[in-house]
This record gives structure tokens, C-alpha cells and sequence, in this order.
């Protein structure tokens, strides 16, 4: 692979890395701001026990878990992992939807706040399944390729292939 | 690509320090959940009145569009925090308390019980409440009845704690909601909230 398409392929991972971490810093401060509002969001959905503690656990869970990965794909720290994470929260949201969909119920989704990405605000439809997929989409390359361009896991496989390198070249560290 | 177990570790990790920090968030911010009974208005003598979860048997049954009271006067002192459409109707006859609807706006605009304040849960962020309060001539101390779908809705309790949050103290949550009021064959109203307006 030449190095203008390691570049090209890296730079585009970054554009990828920067806008899933977006969107998720944005989903998880409207979920913080309001835990009240995201539980009963989670409650509507009715999959889980009406266990009060529970339904408040996740209701800090489930955001927090969005933060932690999206500053760690902004930083481009274990960034595979962190799109691994985001990218199964996704399959969980979109089987989540399915079902409230095949039940014939109206959800609020709770997913964006006020803000709309591609659906309305209101109840959760088919709309939701799409942007959800196309997160996944969004997500999927980084999860195979990495974080790409200016990321800490780059320059921390940087480090360790120059170390080895000089390894190589002095194994014993007789120039020293 | 170097994509196996040390990746799903990673993933492990990230997951347990975001349930870490959001344990301590948990800790430092906890919310209310339960919906304290509506307090008693000052100066009621009524002894009997036992406030608490549902209203107290022999009064009014939900959806059954018979006053709560038939034999005597109205008292809302008796009344638990979840009531039906016959207890909803006397108190909104009476004029004893504020009605806030909690469903979508369209469903408000297709038919709502006359002078609710229009409030859905998605709406509390923009300071709804507060805009009820100060353009409603709505106050802490005022006896409030919130209403939704009725059945398994989730809305009106979400609104009731917010407004608990704000110091109201009288709040019921009229369980049979509007399909209950409408079937009844009470006074219904069209159209959008007068007061608040519409929603953005």
C-alpha cells in the first residue's frame, strides 16, 4: 500500500473516529442532563424488569458507557475497542427499536434530545432503525482498521516499531 | 489488523470504567422516583382523609363518570395521589385544581380537557413548568391533576416528579387519563394550548 493511500485511508478513519465521537458526546450529555427522563425513555420500552434500581443504574450506564467511548475515539485511545462498544450498544438499540416496532408501541426514543439527526424527536419508527444502521456504518471501519490519522494508539504502535527496530539493530545495546 | 481478544479486553475495560464513574454519578446525583401522597389543604378538618397511593376504597372507581362524593360535599383532602375520571371531573368541576395533559401535542390539539396546560414530557427541558408557572398563574401550593393515554402511560408521572421537583405538593395523576374522560362524555376542548402556545 503506498503511503498517499495510508494517508487518504487514515485521514478518512479520523473523519469517521471525529464524527461518531460527536454524535455520541451529544447522545450522552442530553441522557446525563436529564437520567430522569432517559429511565423512563428506557422503561417505555418495556424489555426490562420494572425494577426501579435497575432502570436507574442503566440510566446512568448506557450514557456513560457513549461518553467513555466516544473521548477515548476522539483521544484514539484503544479506539477498535471503544467503536467495538459503540457499535454493540447499536445492535442492542436497533433490537431494542425491532421490538417495540413488532409490539405495535409508541416510545419516546430518547435518544438525541431535541436535537434530530435524520428522524423526528417524537416516537421511536422505522426512521430509528436506519440512523442507527447507518451509525454502525459510520462505526464499522473504525472497528476494523482502527482509529487512523492523529490518534494515541498510531503513535503508541509508532513507539513500540521504532523500539523493536533498534532492538533489531543493537539487540545486546552494545552502542550504548 | 490485530483485531481479537486483546480488542474485546480493551472493550471490557472501557465498559467497566464507564460503569465505575457512572456509579459515582449515581451516588452524587441520585433522583426521586416516588411521587410523595398530595399534602392536605391548610385548615381541612378532615380527619378521615388518608392520602396515599390510590384512593381509598368507597370512593370513587375509575372511569365509572360517577362524582366521587355523590352523598355529600367534594372534599379533595381524601384523595390519594392516583385518581380516576369521576374524582379528575369533580376536582376540575370545582375548580379546584390546574389540569396539565402530558401526551404529544397532536393528540392534545385533536382533543383535551378544557384549560389543561399542554406539558409532554419531552417539553420539561424547555422550561415548560416554568412557563406554566409564570404565564399560567400556576403556584406550588395549587392542587394539580396530569393526565396521559391513562393505562400503562408513563408521562404523567414523569411531569408529577418534575413538578415535585419544583415544590408542588398536591399532585394527582389521573390514571384513566383522557380516553377515560373522553368516554365519560365530559366537556372536551380542540385545538392548541392558549396559554403556553405551541410547541417548537
Amino acid at each position: 500500500m503506498s503511503h498517499g493511500t495510508r494517508m487518504f485511508g487514515g485521514a478518512l478513519l479520523l473523519i469517521l473516529r471525529l464524527a461518531t465521537a460527536g454524535l455520541f458526546i451529544w447522545a450522552a450529555s442530553v441522557k446525563l442532563a436529564g437520567p430522569r427522563e432517559f429511565l423512563f425513555s428506557i422503561k417505555g420500552f418495556k424489555i426490562l424488569p420494572e425494577s426501579h434500581a435497575m432502570l436507574e443504574a442503566l440510566a446512568f450506564m448506557v450514557p456513560w458507557t457513549e461518553m467513555v467511548c466516544a473521548i477515548a475515539l476522539i483521544v484514539g485511545f484503544w479506539g477498535r475497542a471503544a467503536a467495538m462498544v459503540i457499535g454493540g450498544m447499536l445492535v442492542v438499540f436497533i433490537g431494542a427499536i425491532l421490538s417495540v416496532l413488532v409490539r405495535g408501541m409508541s416510545v419516546e426514543c430518547g435518544c438525541f434530545g431535541d436535537f434530530s439527526l435524520l428522524c423526528s424527536s417524537g416516537t421511536i419508527g422505522w426512521c430509528n432503525i436506519g440512523q442507527n444502521i447507518l451509525l454502525f456504518a459510520i462505526a464499522l471501519p473504525v472497528m476494523i482498521w482502527g482509529p487512523g490519522l492523529f490518534s494515541w494508539d498510531r503513535y503508541a504502535e509508532h513507539r513500540c516499531r521504532m523500539a523493536r527496530a533498534k532492538a533489531d539493530v543493537d539487540p545486546a545495546g552494545e552502542a550504548s | 489488523m490485530s483485531w481479537g481478544g486483546n480488542t474485546i479486553a480493551r472493550a471490557l475495560a472501557l465498559v467497566t470504567v464507564a460503569t465505575g464513574v457512572a456509579f459515582v454519578d449515581w451516588g452524587v446525583r441520585p433522583f426521586e422516583m416516588q411521587l410523595a401522597p398530595p399534602e392536605q389543604d391548610e385548615g381541612s378538618d378532615n380527619d378521615a382523609a388518608t392520602p396515599g397511593i390510590e384512593s381509598q376504597p368507597g370512593e370513587a372507581e375509575s372511569g365509572t363518570g360517577q362524582p366521587a362524593d355523590a352523598a355529600g360535599a367534594f372534599d379533595p383532602n381524601t384523595l390519594g395521589t392516583e385518581i380516576g375520571t369521576a374524582d379528575a371531573y369533580q376536582l376540575w368541576a370545582s375548580g379546584e385544581a390546574t389540569f396539565i395533559d402530558a401526551r404529544p401535542q397532536h393528540e392534545y390539539v385533536e382533543g383535551h380537557i378544557p384549560f389543561a396546560f399542554l406539558v409532554p414530557p419531552d417539553s420539561l427541558g424547555d422550561g415548560r413548568l416554568g412557563d406554566m408557572m409564570e404565564f399560567g398563574g400556576v403556584f406550588p401550593d395549587m392542587r394539580v391533576v396530569i393526565y396521559c393515554e391513562g393505562g400503562a402511560c408513563d408521562a404523567s408521572h414523569l411531569v408529577a416528579l418534575n413538578l415535585q421537583d419544583m415544590g408542588f405538593t398536591k399532585i394527582h395523576i389521573d390514571t384513566d387519563g383522557y380516553p377515560g374522560w373522553a368516554a365519560a362524555g365530559y366537556e372536551i376542548e380542540t385545538g392548541p394550548d392558549q396559554v403556553l402556545g405551541e410547541l417548537p
